[in-house]
Parts: C-alpha cells; sequence; structure tokens
C-alpha cells in the first residue's frame, strides 16, 4: 500500500486529484489537500489520521479525522464489503458506497458549519507529471513502512491486548449483550453479529473475518449484509484508529468523535434496514 | 502585512497600443491561454500573500494561466500552480501586449 501511494504522489497525480476535489471538500470546510489522507485512509484510517497533520487549520484536521473515522473504508473493511456484497450484486454495494459517500457528504456539510474556526485557501504546487523513478519509490516505501511500524503498530498491540483483556475479563460478552437489543431490534441482524461489530471496534479485521464467515455460512440475507456492512464502515473504525486520534487531538475530542460516530453508524443502518424492508428490496 | 507595492511602475505606452492592453485585473478574471505580469499581490488576515510569495507569485513575475476549471492552474516563471477562486482575486496582472499575447487579446 504505501508503494502505491508512493508512485502516485511521485507521479504528481495526487496534487491534480486535489484540484479536481477542491470544491466538493469547500463544502464540507476543507480545501482540495484533504484529499491526500482521503485517498490514503482506504489504506489505513490510522495512518491517515496521521497525515491530517499536513492540513492547514485545527477545524480542518478535525473534520479530516472525523470523516476519515465515520466514511473511509480501511482495506481491511474494503476487502469485507466486495467479498461479502460483490457475491450478492451489484446494486447491493452501491447502495452501500451511496449511503457511506452521502452520510460522509452530510456529517462533513454539518461539521463545516457547526464547528468554529476557518479553512485554509487552496494554494498548490503542482509538480510535472513524471514517471516515478524506482529507487525513489523504493526508499520512500521502505521510510513510510518504518514509521508506520514505529507509529501505527504499538497501537494495534494495545488494541489487541485490550480485546484479549476484554474478552478475559468477560466485558466483550456483556458489552455484546448490551448492545443485542439494537442490533436484533433496529437493525433487524441475527444475534451473532452483536458480538462481531464490537469485536469489529477493537480489531477491525476480526469483525471483517466474522461477518465474512457470517455471510458465508448464510446466515445473512442480503439486506441484511448491506446493512451490516455499513453500520461497519460508518462506525470508528479500530481502536488504534480510536488511540491516534486521541493522541493527534486529545482525548476528549476522541471521545466526542465517538459519540458523534456510533449513534450515526446505528441510526444510519437502522434507517437504512427500514427503508429497504419498507420497500421491500432484495438484493 | 501590507499589500505589496508595484515593483516597477512603467509608464511607457508603445504606438498601437489598445487602452486594455496594459489593464490590471485580477488573476481570476482571466481565461486560459492569457498572459500576464504579476503587478500585485494583495495581503489577507491569514497570511495568502506570504504563501504566495514565497511560492514565487511576486510584482514581477510572468504568468500564463493553463485552466480555469475546476481550480485555476497558472504558470508563473517556472512553477506551476494551483489555486481556488478566491485567492486568485487577490492576484493583480497586467496582461501582456496583443504582440506578447498571441492571442487576439480581447478583455475577458
Amino acid at each position: 500500500m504505501p508503494c502505491h501511494i508512493g508512485f502516485l504522489e511521485d507521479s504528481g497525480y495526487i496534487p491534480r486529484l486535489a484540484i479536481f476535489c477542491d470544491r466538493i471538500f469547500r463544502a464540507m470546510g476543507l480545501n482540495g489537500k484533504a484529499v491526500l489522507p482521503m485517498v490514503l485512509g482506504l489504506g489505513c484510517d490510522t495512518m491517515a489520521t496521521m497525515t491530517t497533520r499536513i492540513l492547514g487549520t485545527p477545524k480542518e484536521r478535525l473534520i479530516a479525522i472525523l470523516l476519515l473515522a465515520l466514511g473511509i473504508p480501511c482495506s481491511a473493511q474494503l476487502a469485507t464489503i466486495m467479498g461479502i456484497l460483490g457475491g450478492i450484486s451489484f446494486a447491493a454495494l452501491a447502495t452501500l458506497f451511496g449511503v457511506v459517500l452521502g452520510q460522509m457528504f452530510l456529517v462533513g456539510w454539518l461539521a463545516a458549519r457547526v464547528l468554529k474556526g476557518d479553512r485554509s485557501e487552496f494554494i498548490l504546487e503542482l509538480p510535472p507529471i513524471r514517471w516515478p523513478r524506482l529507487g525513489n519509490l523504493l526508499t520512500k516505501t521502505r521510510l513510510r513502512v518504518w514509521w508506520y511500524l514505529g507509529e501505527a503498530v504499538p497501537l494495534f498491540l494495545v488494541g489487541t491486548v485490550l480485546l484479549f483483556v476484554l474478552d478475559r475479563a468477560g466485558a466483550l460478552a456483556v458489552i455484546a449483550d448490551a448492545g443485542r437489543p439494537v442490533v436484533t431490534g433496529l437493525l433487524g441482524l441475527p444475534p451473532a453479529t452483536a458480538q462481531i461489530l464490537v469485536m469489529g471496534f477493537l480489531r477491525r479485521d476480526y469483525g471483517a473475518a466474522g461477518l465474512f464467515q457470517l455471510a458465508h455460512s448464510g446466515q445473512l440475507s442480503g439486506v441484511q449484509a448491506v446493512v451490516a456492512l455499513t453500520v461497519m464502515t460508518l462506525f470508528v473504525p479500530c481502536v488504534a484508529n480510536f488511540l491516534m486520534m486521541v493522541r493527534e487531538r486529545g482525548l476528549k475530542t476522541g471521545l466526542a468523535i465517538i459519540g458523534v460516530i456510533t449513534p450515526i453508524a446505528v441510526f444510519t443502518g437502522g434507517a437504512l434496514n427500514y427503508v429497504l424492508h419498507s420497500l421491500g428490496v432484495q438484493f | 502585512m501590507s499589500s505589496i507595492p508595484l515593483a516597477f511602475s512603467s509608464k511607457r505606452t508603445r504606438a498601437g497600443e489598445r487602452p486594455w492592453d496594459r489593464a490590471v485585473v485580477p488573476l481570476s478574471s482571466l481565461k486560459a491561454g492569457y498572459r500576464g505580469v504579476v503587478v500585485e499581490v494583495r495581503a489577507s488576515h491569514d497570511g495568502r500573500a506570504d504563501r504566495l510569495l514565497a511560492l514565487g507569485v511576486t510584482p514581477g513575475a510572468r504568468l500564463v494561466v493553463l485552466q480555469t476549471f475546476p481550480g485555476i492552474v497558472f504558470m508563473c516563471d517556472q512553477t506551476e500552480l494551483a489555486v481556488e477562486r478566491s485567492v486568485a482575486d487577490s492576484v493583480f496582472v497586467r496582461l501582456m501586449t496583443t504582440a506578447d499575447q498571441g492571442c487576439d487579446g480581447e478583455m475577458p
């Protein structure tokens, strides 16, 4: 992944993408430069949260971090989405991305109006379009990977330890039980998904794998799969991402982001479930 | 920071010049293909002028507008820059004469 991003950067493509996206991002209180964290977020939201440092103002950084956590599916999520919905139908995939992108835009638009502060102006130097040099690309990839290992992996370890401790202490089951009525009632999902969604927060890849198994053993209908994946995508990606938010923006902001995103994810899922059922959609 | 003054203010006019050939207009009003010389960069509260100056958008720099949608992209001396419209509003450019311009030189 760092290698692909490095290729795009060195070729001079990303700044041009930034110009293209400037107008869309402006509506969300950001400027075109925010496209870089968003593209990186498709790889790993935790890493992308770090790269929001390139943005000009605290408000922009906060919005970018919020949108990353809310809507940008990381590679683990993307793989799950593609793996499950790819086998169902294109319409299911389009519904999920439509809902997620729409929600991101809406939240960004609101955040731009609610939060205090300014956005910075878009002034960007464009490097010429060039074929990247392999040597440079490899060096860059190596440095990136080292940086990533140093900065993000400890957080993943913390996440895993937390998961282990919670699991052993039985807290995981308690949280899952508490969430079960919401999951089965509002979201119309099988009870087993409660546990998976909770696990998914602590380690997204575990959650992804769990959902994948559930779908493959035929326990999820098309609509249920779309709803479950939408909630999962909208939810804060993983505990490493949360810890990174705390490190970048402080505990208060980190908790506030969780506090905003969780209801959005659950209610969007609930609304989607309701709409799909009342329209009688079958994927 | 106050506005950047004219680095050189040439009052000379060449024979056969039309009035608008030497007009000073904001960068945001130019279409793709127009050439000009930066005359003034208006300052704003957030150090916009400083950033532009650091990137070489200084009085006397020559620029060519490359595209105006979705963002304004121009070549300023050897640097290709992209800015949003509100930034381009604060850069004032004197259009080059018809002969220099290599196009019809009409005011946009």
